[in-house]
């Protein structure tokens, strides 16, 4: 990743600040469901679910990311 | 015991567990698709109309873009699950509990006791309320929390009925454990 050009630490910086958020959301989500859903089946299902597709779309995205800018 | 709620008791009857009536997450699910195929129409426009969009540089940028947007979508839908599947009323034996999920960082739980309501009102408001057969209860209560309300839930008219039952059954409880003592 070259973060020498100022147009490539913009779009690394704000994709960065934006997965962070959104990560940051994810995990804590997760976490409310399984603390307050009583590691009921269907919480903890839903949870491994929506955790790996969201870690899937984050390394595609920053496969992209990486590629960009190269 | 899997507990509802961290005071139930061993021994304390579920009666009925309510969530927010199926119609009101189908709409919140339909405002989230409008925002799903927002992203579809954009790729489906764009390809026709704006190849260049999906070539070389600008083609990485575009794919990126439209990643995130399906990360933000992903959790979106995620987090409208967390929230209807949190809230939930659950009415036992002895008490009415209401759990509420408001926003990622507020969960509160408040109990009234059966014995404690004044008055329980409902009603059924709106087109969709009357063929879909959701509404609102309210409860009035002699407690620090002066009313309960359970909102769009399903047979607000049949919560109704279950709480006053509930509430005559500790009545005549109290009154014959009164008579034998």
């Amino acid at each position: 990743m070259n973060l020498s050009n100022p147009t490539n630490l913009l779009i690394a910086g704000v994709y960065y600040v934006l997965t962070g958020i959104l990560t940051f959301f994810s995990a804590f989500g997760i976490y409310i469901l399984i603390r307050y859903g009583k590691s009921t089946p269907l919480a903890f299902t839903v949870s491994v679910i929506y955790g790996f597709l969201f870690l899937t779309i984050l390394a595609q995205s920053y496969n992209t990311l990486n590629s960009l800018l190269a | 015991m899997h507990k509802l709620f961290p005071s139930q008791l061993a021994d304390e009857q579920i009666y009925l567990i309510i969530r927010e009536d199926w119609v009101y997450l189908f709409l919140k699910v339909l405002v989230w698709i409008f925002f799903a195929s927002a992203l579809v129409m954009f790729n489906r426009f764009a390809n026709a109309n704006l190849p260049d969009l999906f070539v070389g540089t600008w083609g990485q940028i575009t794919s990126l873009f439209s990643q995130v947007y399906t990360l933000f979508l992903t959790l979106s839908l995620f987090l409208i699950f967390v929230f209807h599947y949190l809230s939930i009323q659950i009415i036992t034996g002895i008490r009415i509990v209401d759990i509420k999920q408001e926003g990622l960082f507020s969960h509160t739980i408040s109990e009234l006791h059966i014995d404690k309501i004044e008055d329980v009102t409902s009603e059924t408001n709106g087109l969709l309320g009357n063929i879909f057969g959701y509404g609102n209860v309210f409860v009035q209560t002699a407690g620090t929390v002066e009313r309960f309300e359970f909102i769009n839930i399903p047979d607000p008219a049949g919560v109704e009925k279950l709480i006053l039952d509930l509430y005559e059954k500790n009545s005549n409880f109290a009154k014959d454990a009164e008579n034998n003592s």
